[in-house]
C-alpha cells in the first residue's frame, strides 16, 4: 500500500508522541530515576525531531528546522545510548552525545541552505550510526547481559546503524536523484522502518525500566522474592503464608493473619508528595520488621497495604501484637512529611476462626481492615466469625 | 535486598530534580496538546516559522528540565526554565495569534508563582506583558484594533491566575508551618510521657508490692515484677488471677468464686485491705493483703482499675508466733501466780504476822494481783485473737455495773484527789455478759484515772435510748494526738509519750474491750485532743 510521505510523517509523528507521553508521564509519575530522566529527553528530542522534519518536508521550506531536526535526531539516539550506560551503571555520557549533535549541527550549517533537506544528513546518519551501534552494544552487556529486552533493543538498534550506514553510503554515491536511492533508501521506505524500530525500542526500554528497581519509589515495585520495602513481595508471601499455613494445619499449630493499611496514604502523597508516601510505606516496612516476631512472614500486597503471618497461641496474643505494632508506629516522625506521624488501620483473623485457607483469612482480614479504615482508622479489629459460617 | 532507609535518602536527593521535570512536564504537555490540535486543524502552521520556533523552544525547555540534575545547582537556576517557556510561547503566539497560545502563559504564571512567591507572581505577570507588547510593537504591521483588547486583557487574567495561586500557595506553607509546629509541640508532650511511663515503669518494678492494672474486660495491662514473682509459684500466668482458689484468713474455707477480691476488683468494685491465703492446702500458702480501686473514664463510666498486693505472711506468721508464745507464757504463770497469792492470803490470815512484815506481804499480795490481772488481760487478748472470746448472755443492769466498778476504783483514783461525777446513770437492763461488760467498764475507768491530771475529774453518762445504749467516760487529762490515735486499738500498742513514763500498762486493755465491745454487737471509740481529755465511748445495741 503505498503511502504519501506527509500520511507517514504524521503517523511517525503521532506514534512518537503517543509512545513519549506514555513514557515520559511514566517517569514523572511514577519512578523519577536518572534513567527514565534521560530516555525521557531522548523522547522529547524524538518528538522535537519529528515536528521539525514536518515543518521542513510540509510546503514552503523552513531551513532551519532541518538543522534542528538533525540536531534533535542525533541528540535522540544518542540520549538512548546514554540511558543504557546510566541502566548498566556506568557514567553518563550526554557530554559525547552533546559534542556529537554540535558536530552534526556543525556539518548541516556548512552545507547551508543550498543543500536544502539533504543539508549534512550523510553526517547525520553516520553518526546516527556510531550512536546506534554503540547503544546496541550497550544493550547486550553489564546488567542487560541476559535481558531479553536488552536484546530486542540491541537487534533494533544494529538494524538502525547498518541501515544508517548503508544509507549513507548510498547517499554519498548514488546521490538522491539516483535510482538505487529513490527507489530502496527513499524517505518513504526508512520512514516505515523508523516506525517499526520506534515501537519495538519503546517496548523494550519500556520492559526495562520497569524490571529496574533501584532508585523506584517504596511502592509495588519487587527485587527477587522482597518488595521495595524490604519485606515479602505479594506473590512470594502468598507462597510462603500457603507453605506456613499448610504445615500449622499438620502440626495444629495456630496461626494469625493480620493485616495492616497505612491510613490516608493518598493524602499524604497530595500534600507532601510521593517522596513523604514513599517514605511512611518504608517507615511502616522497617516497624513491622522490627516488632514482628522473627519468625512470621510479613509480605508487602500493595502500596500501603501489608500483610504478617505469625504464629500465636489466642487472638489476645494476635491484637497484643498488633497493639506494639500499632504503638511503635507513632514512636518516629515523617521527616518528610511536616514530622507527622503514621498510623494503620489493623485487620486480624486466626486459624482458629477461620480455618487454614488463606483465601479466607484474607477475605476476613480485609473485611476487619476495612471495618477498621471506616471507623476512622488507626485501630485493630479481629475478624472472629467466618462470614459463610456464621450461624452454622 | 534494597534498604528502605537508603531509598528514602536517595528519593530524597531527587526531589528537587522531580519537582522541576514535573512543572515543565505541565508546560511540555499542554504545547504538545497544542502541536496535535494544530497538526489536525492546519498543517501549514509547521511552516509558521515563528510558531515552531515556539513550540520548538518549549520543548527544548523540557528536554533541559529533565537532563539537568537540578540537585547539583542552586534552586534559583530553575527560574531560567519559565522565563524561557514564556518567551518560546510568546513567539508561537506571535506566530499564531488565534490558536489560543495565549493560554499556555498560564503554565509557567503558575510555576513561577508557586516556587518563587510574591517576586516570582508579579514577575511572571509583569514579563509576559513586556513580552507580549514588545512582541506587538515589533510586528512589522501595525497592531490591530481588534488585537488590542485581547493583548490587554491576557495580563489581567495572568495577574488573577498569579495572585490567586501565590495566595494559595502561601496559605499551604502557612498551614505546613503550623502543623509542623504542632507536631513539635506533641513531640515534646510524647517525650515526656513516655519518659513519665519509664519512671513509672521503674517505680512498678522496684516496689517490693504487686500492682496489676486491667481494662474494663478486665484484660490485665500492666503487671509488674513483685506482682508476678509473687504469684508465678502459685501457677499464676499474664496475671489471670481469676484461676487459683484463694482462702479466707483461716486458711480452710476458700473463697467463693464471685467473692475473690480479684473479681470484686473487676467489677469495678474498691477493695479495702482484705487478707487473702494463695495456695492448696498442705503445701506452700501465702498470706496475701489486697486493694484494688476502679478507674473511671471522662464520662465516669467504669474503664478498668488497679489492684495492690502485698505478701503478709511473714508478719501473720509473726504475729501469730507472738500470740501463741503470750498465750502459752501466760498459762503457765497462771498456775504457780494463783499459788503463791493463795499462800499469801493464808499469811496475810495470821495474826502474829509481825507488822513489817504484814506491809511487806501486802505489797507482795497487790503486786501479784496486778501480775493475775496482766496474765488474765493476755489471755482474754489470745482467747480474742483465735475467736475464742467465750460471752455468756444473761439478764444484767448496766448502771450497777458501772456503780460497782466506779467503788472498786475509787481508792486508786482518791489517791490522786481524782473525783467521779455521774451525769446520768439510768437503769439500764440488757441481755449480756456482765463479767465481760464489767472488764470493760474497768478498763475505761482505769485508763481515766491512770491518764487523768492530779485532783481531775471523770464523768460518766449512760444515755439509754430505742437501739442502743451509750456509756461516755470523759477525763480531764493530758488526751491525745491525732497521730496517738491511729493505733490505739492495736494490741501491746502504747503511746510514745507514755511509753517511757511511770504509767503501768500492757497496751491490751482497749483492745480487749473493743473486742467485748463487738462480740455484744456494738462498738468502742475514743474522741480526744492534745490537752483537752480524752472520752471513751462504748455503744451497745438495745436488747429487749
Amino acid at each position: 500500500m503505498p503511502l504519501d510521505i506527509l500520511t507517514l510523517l504524521v503517523l511517525n509523528g503521532v506514534v512518537v508522541a503517543l509512545c513519549g507521553v506514555s513514557f515520559i508521564l511514566n517517569t514523572a509519575f511514577n519512578r523519577n530515576d536518572s534513567v527514565g530522566r534521560i530516555w525521557s529527553l531522548a523522547f522529547i528530542a524524538a518528538i522535537m525531531a519529528t515536528i521539525a522534519h514536518g515543518a521542513a518536508q510540509n510546503g514552503p521550506m523552513v531551513w532551519w528546522a532541518i538543522v534542528v531536526a538533525n540536531v534533535t535526531l542525533t541528540f535522540a539516539v544518542g540520549a538512548l545510548w546514554a540511558g543504557l550506560r546510566r541502566y548498566n551503571g556506568r557514567r553518563g555520557v550526554l557530554w559525547v552525545v552533546t559534542v556529537l549533535s554540535v558536530l552534526v549541527f556543525a556539518a548541516t550549517v556548512l552545507h547551508g541552505e543550498p543543500a536544502g533537506r539533504w543539508a549534512g544528513v550523510a553526517e547525520l546518519w553516520l553518526v546516527l550510526a556510531v550512536l546506534a551501534a554503540l547503544g546496541a552494544v550497550e544493550a547486550v552487556r553489564g546488567r542487560l547481559r541476559r535481558n531479553l529486552s536488552g536484546r530486542i533493543l540491541a537487534v533494533t538498534l544494529w538494524i538502525a546503524a547498518a541501515a544508517a550506514v548503508i544509507r549513507s553510503v548510498v547517499f554519498i554515491v548514488d546521490g538522491t536523484t539516483g535510482l538505487v536511492f529513490i527507489t530502496y533508501f527513499n524517505t518513504g521506505n526508512f520512514l516505515v522502518l523508523s516506525l517499526c524500530l520506534i515501537v519495538l525500542m519503546t517496548i523494550a526500554i519500556s520492559t526495562l525500566r520497569a524490571e529496574q528497581s533501584s532508585g523506584s519509589a517504596v511502592g509495588d515495585l519487587t527485587d527477587g522474592i522482597h518488595s521495595a520495602a524490604g519485606v515479602l513481595s505479594a506473590a512470594a508471601f502468598v507462597q510462603a503464608a500457603s507453605d506456613h499455613l499448610e504445615r500449622a494445619n499438620q502440626a495444629g499449630v495456630g496461626l494469625a493473619l493480620i493485616g495492616a493499611d497505612i491510613d490516608n496514604l493518598p493524602e499524604i502523597n497530595v500534600v507532601f508528595g510521593r517522596v513523604a508516601g514513599d517514605e511512611a510505606i518504608a517507615r511502616f516496612a522497617t516497624q513491622l520488621r522490627s516488632s514482628a516476631p522473627v519468625l512470621s512472614i510479613i509480605g508487602h500486597r500493595s502500596s500501603g497495604r501489608f500483610l504478617m503471618l505469625a504464629g500465636v497461641a489466642s487472638t489476645r496474643e494476635a491484637r497484643a501484637l498488633a497493639e506494639r505494632i500499632q504503638a511503635t508506629l507513632v514512636d518516629e516522625p515523617l521527616k518528610e512529611a511536616s514530622r507527622i506521624r503514621l498510623t494503620a488501620s489493623f485487620g486480624i483473623a486466626d486459624t482458629f476462626d477461620h480455618g487454614y485457607a488463606l483465601t479466607a483469612l484474607s477475605v476476613a482480614v480485609n473485611t476487619a481492615v476495612e471495618a477498621v479504615r471506616a471507623g476512622g482508622g488507626n485501630d485493630i479489629a479481629v475478624e472472629l466469625v467466618a462470614p459463610g459460617r456464621a450461624g452454622s | 535486598m534494597i534498604h528502605p532507609r537508603q531509598e528514602t535518602d536517595r528519593q530524597g536527593q531527587y526531589r528537587l530534580d522531580r519537582s522541576v521535570f514535573l512543572s515543565q512536564l505541565l508546560v511540555g504537555s499542554a504545547t504538545l496538546v497544542l502541536v496535535a490540535v494544530s497538526g489536525v486543524l492546519d498543517r501549514s502552521l509547521f511552516t509558521n516559522e515563528l510558531f515552531l520556533a515556539g513550540i520548538l523552544i518549549v520543548f527544548a525547555v523540557t528536554a533541559v528540565a529533565a537532563g539537568v540534575p537540578w540537585r547539583h545547582f542552586d534552586k534559583n537556576w530553575v527560574i531560567v526554565l519559565p522565563i524561557v517557556d514564556l518567551v518560546g510561547l510568546v513567539i508561537a503566539r506571535e506566530g499564531e495569534p488565534l490558536l489560543g497560545t495565549s493560554f499556555l502563559l498560564v503554565f509557567p504564571v503558575i510555576w513561577l508563582s508557586t516556587h518563587f512567591g510574591g517576586r516570582g507572581a508579579v514577575g511572571s505577570v509583569v514579563l509576559t506583558s513586556v513580552l507580549l507588547w514588545t512582541a506587538a510593537v515589533l510586528r512589522a504591521e501595525p497592531v490591530s484594533d481588534t488585537e488590542i483588547p485581547r493583548l490587554a486583557i491576557v495580563p489581567v487574567m495572568l495577574a488573577f491566575v498569579a495572585t490567586t495561586t501565590y495566595l494559595t500557595t502561601k496559605r499551604a506553607a502557612a498551614q505546613r508551618v503550623l502543623l509542623t509546629q504542632q507536631s513539635v509541640l506533641f513531640e515534646g508532650a510524647l517525650r515526656r510521657s513516655r519518659r513519665e511511663e519509664r519512671t513509672l515503669d521503674e517505680i512498678f518494678n522496684t516496689v517490693d508490692f504487686g500492682v496489676v492494672g486491667f481494662s474494663r474486660e478486665a484484660e490485665p495491662n500492666v503487671i509488674n515484677r513483685a506482682q508476678r514473682e509473687m504469684f508465678s509459684r502459685f501457677g499464676v500466668k499474664d496475671g489471670q488471677l481469676a484461676s487459683i482458689v484463694v482462702y479466707h484468713e483461716d486458711q480452710v474455707t476458700p473463697y467463693v468464686a464471685e467473692d475473690r477480691p480479684f473479681q470484686r476488683a473487676m467489677r469495678g468494685e474498691t477493695v479495702d485491705g482484705v487478707t487473702i491465703w494463695v495456695g492448696e492446702q498442705g503445701q506452700q500458702q501465702a498470706a496475701v493483703l489486697v486493694s484494688a480501686r476502679p478507674i473511671h473514664d471522662d464520662d465516669d463510666n467504669y474503664d478498668g482499675g488497679v489492684m495492690v498486693s502485698r505478701d503478709v505472711t511473714t508478719e501473720l506468721r509473726a504475729i501469730k508466733a507472738r500470740d501463741d508464745l503470750v498465750a502459752s507464757v501466760s498459762h503457765e504463770l497462771r498456775t504457780p501466780l494463783t499459788s503463791i497469792m493463795g499462800y499469801l492470803e493464808l499469811s496475810l490470815d495470821d495474826d502474829a504476822l509481825d507488822p513489817s512484815t504484814r506491809r511487806m506481804l501486802e505489797v507482795a499480795s497487790k503486786n501479784s494481783d496486778r501480775l493475775l490481772a496482766l496474765v488474765a488481760d493476755l489471755l482474754s487478748t489470745a482467747a480474742a485473737t483465735k475467736h475464742e472470746l467465750a460471752i455468756t448472755f444473761a439478764p444484767c443492769d448496766l448502771s450497777v455495773i458501772v456503780i460497782d466498778a466506779i467503788e472498786s476504783l475509787r481508792p486508786a483514783a482518791e489517791q490522786r484527789d481524782i473525783s467521779f461525777v455521774l451525769v446520768a446513770l439510768p437503769t439500764v437492763r440488757l441481755q449480756a455478759d456482765a463479767f465481760r461488760l464489767r472488764q470493760v467498764v474497768d478498763n475505761l475507768f482505769s485508763n481515766a484515772v491512770k491518764y487523768n491530771v492530779a485532783g481531775g475529774r471523770i464523768e460518766v453518762t449512760l444515755i439509754d435510748s430505742v437501739t442502743q445504749v451509750e456509756l461516755r467516760v470523759s477525763d480531764t487529762g493530758r488526751g491525745m494526738t491525732p497521730g496517738e490515735q491511729v493505733n490505739l486499738f492495736d494490741r501491746f500498742y502504747r503511746a510514745d509519750s507514755v511509753r517511757g513514763s511511770s504509767i503501768h500498762g500492757t497496751g491490751l486493755g482497749l483492745n480487749i474491750s473493743r473486742e467485748i465491745c463487738r462480740q455484744h454487737g456494738g462498738e468502742l471509740r475514743l474522741e480526744s485532743a492534745s490537752g483537752k481529755g480524752t472520752t471513751a465511748i462504748a455503744t451497745l445495741p438495745r436488747t429487749p
